[in-house]
């Protein structure tokens, strides 16, 4: 499926960004770009790694996953397609830079005519902003009516809890918006519900610059947008294609939504369900360690990440990726992954390579691009590449396959 | 020695802000800012490990010679590490916004000499820690602040 397009110097140069080499002016520039298999239907996404899009990659990040979403004013066809948003199935909810839409959308208020405004959690830091109501359309179906969140870091001011890593521009950010479709039904759940000290929902009164933790109801919670969705909301796959190990310049593959639901979702009958626990887990053993409901799947983390004393060496502090792995020669390691409540167990193999050779070749997408990160064991872009990947929601099943979600199955 | 240190820390005036660097004592104040529903202490050799459960996340301080010199945390949330950090935070905060993470969207590490700080995880699932590299115990390993 891989194609290599060779383009002529003078095409490319265009292109050249830093990466161009005095030595590199006599040869062409060869991009590999990578398409997975077509599907089509009103359920299906396109997604996109690299390829010069606008927002997407200008960060300078490689293997980010993006989609466009479509928004409308409530009840309205007054609509607007937003490109560069990241597909995440590592977070819930439909969070879109207040910079980037047109729209004009209503604010969502508490019973006390408080703003109600969320700091999402990410493993990677925060995106701070009001909740708004909008008509959210995916793919071909229809519109539905839902909250999200518009993020904008100059609202009011950010909470202490809105410190780590804030997304401040869709430049700074590299993406206009984030599409949540991970394993649950809202982004927080129960504990925003009951306690207003949970670090996500705040109250913020029209006469105050600062807000309150509150309590929000599950049902008015930032949603999975597939959740809502009257029919294909049980989940998602992720199909993407097998990447060259010396990484592709544009991949691109498809975000399905449903599974089993109709012809072009349904399971392979190859693939194993791994359970997650309450909070998104599973288990996974690697190099002897075993990290007990505390490994995940995640399109939304760039590179596979585990801890350093169980991976090879990492890259200098001075270098270009640091904090990520730089073996002197790509290590080939295999990886067990099993439910967090026991069940099936399957083998994962896969491969780290130098991370300073990988990104100072001005390619995009990598299957084998691995950093460090304490305690867990994270799949991220790299593990999707190659694979057929099911994401099933939080009390939901599938035809075809055994379990009730929240659960992950490859 | 011991003795001298804790009345050393009650003449001490109160702590507006807890608690990475400060005495020990801030923890109190931890406890009140975090709505902790459930405090556990132990002790490690040296060290001694408080434990703050609330609704949304777990804090563990963990203090030698009467000062706080690292905080973990794992929930469904960040903490305000505005308060939590302390003095430090400012330190923190400044860095924090020099250090464009690099490259791309993972976990992230704010590294600012004696100051570090760590953070991963997914959305319900976040975890992070801080820590004074000075004011570590001799033999006490980084792996056992979580």
């Amino acid at each position: 499926m891989a194609s290599r397009v060779s383009i002529p110097l003078m095409v490319a140069a265009g292109l050249c960004l830093s990466h161009c080499g005095n030595n590199e002016s006599d040869k062409a520039v060869q991009k590999v770009i990578v398409a997975g298999t077509p599907v089509s239907g009103s359920n299906v996404l396109s997604i996109q790694v690299g390829g010069g899009m606008s927002v997407c990659g200008s960060a300078s990040y490689p293997n980010e996953p993006c989609t466009s979403v479509t928004l409308c004013q409530v009840g309205t066809s007054t609509c607007q397609t937003i490109s560069d948003i990241l597909v995440d199935t590592g977070s819930v909810g439909l969070r879109v830079f207040s910079s980037a839409i047109s729209l004009s959308l209503t604010n969502i208020v508490d019973g006390s005519s408080n703003t109600l405004a969320q700091c999402a959690q990410f493993g990677s830091g925060s995106t701070w902003g009001p909740m708004a109501t909008a008509d959210v359309v995916l793919g071909g179906e229809s519109a539905v009516t839902m909250p999200i969140q518009l993020i904008n870091s100059s609202f009011k001011t950010v909470p202490g809890s809105c410190n780590f890593h804030l997304e401040t521009s869709p430049s700074f950010a590299g993406f206009n918006g984030i599409l949540g479709v991970g394993q649950f039904r809202e982004d927080c759940g129960t504990t925003c519900a009951v306690s207003n000290s949970n670090g996500m929902y705040f109250a913020c009164p029209s006469a105050s610059s600062t807000c309150s933790g509150t309590t929000v109801a599950v049902a008015n919670q930032v949603p999975n947008p597939v959740h809502k969705l009257p029919v294909n909301n049980n989940g998602v796959i992720v199909a993407m294609p097998s990447v060259p190990d010396t990484g592709a310049w544009k991949v691109t593959g498809s975000l399905i939504l449903g599974v089993g639901t109709q012809t072009n979702n349904q399971p392979l009958g190859t693939e194993t369900v791994y359970l997650s626990n309450s909070t998104g887990n599973f288990t996974t053993t690697f190099n002897s360690t075993t990290f007990t409901n505390q490994a995940f799947t995640d399109t939304g983390s760039n590179a596979l990440f585990f801890p350093a004393a169980v991976g090879p060496a990492t890259c200098s502090a001075g270098s270009i990726a640091p904090g990520f792995f730089c073996p002197t020669s790509t290590q080939s390691n295999t990886a067990t992954v099993a439910g967090s409540s026991g069940g099936s167990s399957g083998s994962v193999s896969f491969k780290i390579a130098n991370a300073v050779s990988l990104l100072n070749n001005g390619d995009t997408a990598f299957h084998n691009l691995g950093g460090t990160m304490n305690t867990y064991f994270d799949w991220g872009l790299p593990f999707f590449f190659g694979r057929t990947v099911t994401v099933v929601i939080q009390g939901k099943t599938a035809t075809g396959l055994t379990g009730t979600g929240p659960y992950i199955a490859f | 020695m011991l003795g001298l240190a804790l009345s050393l820390l009650l003449l001490l005036p109160s702590v507006c802000q807890a608690v990475l660097g400060e005495p020990e004592s801030s923890v109190a104040q931890d406890r009140k800012f975090s709505a902790t529903k459930t405090y556990r202490k132990r002790t490690q050799n040296v060290v001694s490990v408080h434990e703050l459960v609330s609704d949304a996340l777990t804090i563990r301080e963990f203090a030698a010679n009467g000062i706080i010199f690292a905080v973990a945390w794992n929930g469904m949330s960040h903490p305000d590490v505005s308060q939590l950090f302390g003095k430090q935070f400012e330190i923190f905060r400044q860095q924090n916004e020099r250090v464009r993470k690099l490259p791309g969207r993972g976990p992230g590490k704010v590294d600012a000499g004696n100051l570090v700080v760590e953070y991963s995880g997914h959305m319900r699932s976040v975890r992070g820690r801080a820590y004074l590299l000075n004011q570590i115990p001799p033999g006490f390993s980084l792996e056992d602040i979580q």
